[in-house]
């Protein structure tokens, strides 16, 4: 039986616990799994639109994650995006499998992120730590916001955005490269790099 | 050694796919010239890293949801309840940190040469050879001898993810399979035993899902 022992190991870094994973601590994954769950369930829900199948993506995400907690390496990032890019790169895997397409108009991206009446001071308020890339990504024309989240949340090529769009790669190709500059000009200017 | 430099020439090919080879939408024949190409060149390499991240930024906008009632016990049943090929009966228990993976390596070497050396009275260091792919180094392999022997294998090549099966190759020419294993986002380590024993391995291999061979390790007999 799991159960957590008086605190719920909120004062605990990410490392920790994945250093207390590695070497076999229930309590450690307990902990990781509480902490996590809603964002990767809800990531892959998102990108799947289909609850049963966002469990599986999500318990696979983090059975990888579990299996790997030795090997994390934090230059790489924060552990967040690493666990959120696992399990971004399993969602994308299981819509490819079965040939499926993500775009669902009533999903919290199309409504929050892809909208045409997405309004840049929601979108801040909404989301105050990470407001710079929200601002930024408001900002865009709505075709070029289209393209950088179905290439980066989606992970749909250039291709299939084309395709999907009715536009030539070339075009798909710099609306991505575009949108996704404005973005990361927002971050730079931001952020700690 | 590897160097940053400035970008050159060459470098104006890439440029146009290096986005898409951070997000991980650049496919076939683009991508593998591109992995190619970065093995080289740490400008592009340093292109891509700064890409990443704002895929990155945008991954963790997307909204926390509820998973269904179970999710953690499902999953902590799972992995506690699960085979475990790194971790024995009697487990050993080393503080794993978040660090290099060759490190890590060389710990579960060590762990496994003591645990067996308890058992054995005979421990001998273990036998590491550089796992490699067209003269690229991908990881480590290590080799503890002992009865039983160990196979320890890390690959740490952040454009590889997928599955991997293992083999290793004898002194009299038999391949062995050990099994497969995940690497996620290029980073992946194991253990397996070797039943043949650790002096009759002459090369270890890990090949994908067609059997096409992605990195060898030789030991100089
Ligand atoms: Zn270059």
């Amino acid at each position: 039986m799991l159960r957590a022992r008086g605190d719920d190991g909120t004062s605990v870094s990410d490392e920790a616990l994945l250093s207390g994973i590695a070497a076999g601590d229930e309590q450690s994954a307990l902990v990781f799994v509480r902490r996590y769950q809603r964002r990767l369930f809800g990531l892959a829900q998102t990108i799947l639109g289909e609850r049963g199948l966002a469990e599986d993506v999500a318990q696979e995400a983090f059975m990888r994650i579990l299996r790997h907690a030795a090997v994390f390496d934090p230059r790489r990032g924060s552990v967040l995006s690493w666990a959120l890019t696992i399990t971004r790169n399993l969602a994308i895997d299981s819509l490819r499998a079965r040939r499926a397409t993500p775009t669902d108009p009533d999903s919290w991206i199309f409504t929050n992120l892809i909208s045409d009446t997405m309004d840049p001071s929601d979108a801040v308020a909404a989301s105050d730590a990470y407001s710079p890339v929200v601002r930024a990504l408001a900002l865009l024309p709505e075709d070029q916001r289209r393209a950088v989240v179905l290439a980066t949340i989606y992970g749909r090529t250039a291709a299939e955005i084309a395709l999907a769009e009715s536009i030539p790669v070339g075009t798909a190709k710099s609306r991505i490269r575009l949108g996704l500059a404005k973005l990361r000009a927002s971050v730079t200017v931001m952020g700690p790099r | 050694m590897t160097y940053s430099r400035p970008p050159g020439d060459e470098c104006s090919s890439y440029r146009s796919e290096l986005v898409e080879f951070a997000l991980g939408t650049l496919t076939g024949r683009d991508r593998a010239r591109m992995i190619e190409h970065l093995a080289t060149c740490g400008a592009c390499g340093d292109e891509v890293a700064s890409w990443s991240d704002v895929g990155d930024a945008l991954l963790v906008l997307t909204p926390a949801i509820e998973p269904p009632i179970g999710f953690e016990g499902r999953l902590l049943e799972r992995h506690f309840g699960a085979p475990r090929t790194l971790r024995r009966r009697h487990a050993w228990r080393p503080r794993l940190g978040a660090a290099l993976v060759a490190s890590v390596l060389v710990v579960l070497g060590l762990v496994l040469g003591s645990d067996l050396s308890e058992r054995t009275a005979r421990t001998s260091p273990p036998l590491s050879a550089r796992l490699t792919s067209q003269g690229r180094v991908l990881g480590q392999v290590f080799l503890t001898r002992g009865d039983p022997s160990w196979l320890s294998m890390s690959v740490d090549d952040r454009h590889w993810s997928g599955t991997a099966w293992c083999s290793v190759r004898l002194t009299n020419g038999r391949v062995e399979p050990l099994g497969r294993f995940s690497i996620v986002n290029g980073v992946g380590a194991w253990s397996a035993q070797i039943q043949a024993g650790a002096a009759r391995v002459t090369s270890a291999t890990i090949s994908d899902h067609y059997g096409d061979v992605l990195a060898t390790a030789t030991w100089s007999s």
